[in-house]
Formats: C-alpha cells, sequence, structure tokens
C-alpha cells in the first residue's frame, strides 16, 4: 500500500476468496451466535489485502445495514422491549462513536494490536464456552 | 474529492447527527420512565410476544409517554440504515452511476425481503 498524509492507495485483490470467507463468516456467526466482525475483518485484512482501517469500517457498515432488516423485524414483531434495549443501544452509540473518533487517530499498527489483543479474548471465551458444555 | 463523494460525507454526516437524535429520545424515555416506575426489570418475568402495533396502542392509552418515547428513538434508529441506503441508490441514480445505482438497489431489495421475511417468520 501506497500512503501519505492524506491519501493511501491500494487494490482489492482475491475478490473470490473474500467472497467464499464472507460466507463461512455468516455460517460461523450464525451456528455461534457471536458476531461476524471479527471475520469479516480478518478476511478484508487477510485475504483482500484491504487497509485495516478500510476493513474495519466496512465491517461496520455490512453489520449495520444487514442487522438492520432483522432489527426491523424483531421491533415489529414486538421482540425488542425498550427497557433493555435502551440501555444497551445508548451505550453502543456513545461506544461507537468514541470508537471511530479514536481510529480516526491511531495508526494502524495500534489497531492491529488491539484486533489482536480482542481476537485472543474473544478466542479464550469460546473455548471456555465449549469446555464447560 | 467529487460531487458524489461529498454528497455521500453530507449524508453520512447528517445522518450521524440522527443516531445522536435517537440517542437523546431514548435517554429521555429511560430516564421518564426509571424516574416513573424504578427498575423496569422487575416487570420481565415472563416473556410474552406482543406486536408492536398492540404494545403502542396499550402504552398510549395508558399515556405512558417515556415507553412511546423510547419506541421512536428504536423506530428511528432502526430506520437510519434503510434511509441510508435509499439516499444513495436515488444519488446514484441521480448522478448516472448505474452499476452502483445497481448494487445499492440489490441492497435495498435485500433489506426488505429479509424485514418482510423476519416478520413472517
Amino acid at each position: 500500500m501506497k500512503e501519505n498524509k492524506e491519501i493511501s492507495t491500494y487494490h482489492v485483490e482475491n475478490l473470490p476468496v473474500g467472497l467464499i470467507s464472507m460466507y463461512f463468516a455468516g455460517i460461523l456467526s450464525a451456528l455461534l451466535g457471536i458476531g461476524s466482525g471479527i471475520f469479516k475483518v480478518i478476511a478484508m485484512d487477510g485475504a483482500m489485502k484491504l487497509p485495516l482501517k478500510v476493513s474495519s469500517a466496512t465491517s461496520n457498515f455490512m453489520i449495520g445495514v444487514t442487522a438492520a432488516a432483522s432489527a426491523g423485524a424483531y421491533f415489529l414483531r414486538g421482540d425488542i422491549r425498550p427497557e433493555i434495549a435502551s440501555p444497551v443501544a445508548l451505550g453502543i452509540i456513545m461506544g461507537s462513536w468514541m470508537g471511530s473518533k479514536i481510529m480516526m487517530k491511531l495508526p494502524t499498527s495500534q489497531i492491529r494490536k488491539i484486533f489482536v489483543i480482542v481476537l485472543f479474548i474473544v478466542s479464550i471465551q469460546m473455548i471456555l464456552k465449549g469446555l464447560k458444555t | 474529492m467529487n460531487q458524489i463523494q461529498s454528497t455521500e460525507l453530507k449524508i453520512s454526516k447528517f445522518l450521524s447527527f440522527s443516531v445522536f437524535i435517537c440517542g437523546g429520545l431514548i435517554l429521555c424515555g429511560w430516564i421518564l420512565k426509571l424516574k416513573m416506575t424504578g427498575n423496569p426489570f422487575f416487570t420481565f418475568e415472563i416473556y410474552d410476544r406482543i406486536p408492536l402495533k398492540d404494545l403502542l396502542v396499550f402504552h398510549f392509552e395508558k399515556n405512558d409517554w417515556p415507553q412511546l418515547l423510547s419506541y421512536l428513538g428504536l423506530c428511528c434508529l432502526i430506520t437510519i440504515p434503510f434511509v441510508r441506503v435509499f439516499i444513495m441508490t436515488f444519488l446514484y441514480f441521480k448522478s448516472k452511476e448505474l452499476i452502483l445505482a445497481l448494487v445499492s438497489t440489490f441492497v435495498l431489495i435485500g433489506l426488505f425481503l429479509g424485514l418482510a421475511l423476519g416478520i413472517q417468520s
């Protein structure tokens, strides 16, 4: 990737691999009940060679848009109760706003380190859950 | 930065602002509800699915405005991604970016299809 302070140029690679990875990301997230963002970022960053910030932002957008359809359905069916959803939504609004601000300022190497730590924690959590059942 | 990018940036800023408005509505509703009823989690003993329409009528008849305010905020919050894709589709068609317009139309159809299938299931 060619980079300067204002403009970064990059090329999308391995689109079919990315497509297949997204397919498996969808299956795994539905199967394990965890957010597919982690898999999406790995696929975009690793296979498609997108910059990490672009991968993260695209993953966020994809999750937001696709989740809106199911959230709308749950909402209309009366499954979303404001008493529970309100504090969750407020926390997420504040957290995502802060996260997007921090992402703009942090260098990619730092974001990658944070991502690795999060992946490690999620992996440990999944292993522990798996051992319990 | 071309015209589409600058318009998209304006839309993004407007929608980010809308998210905070929704957050404000949810916060007001939640605080007022807490003030009126104390801990609202005590009411959750049995899971009972009631369609949104019936819930809104029920809260409206009870003059439960905090709850209705929370519902309004949540409704607007859920609508934002739909609005985002809809505006982008319109914008791409207007600027004759046909491939992007078709892709965003496909996403929009997928969204509404997902919503319809989700309601039916």
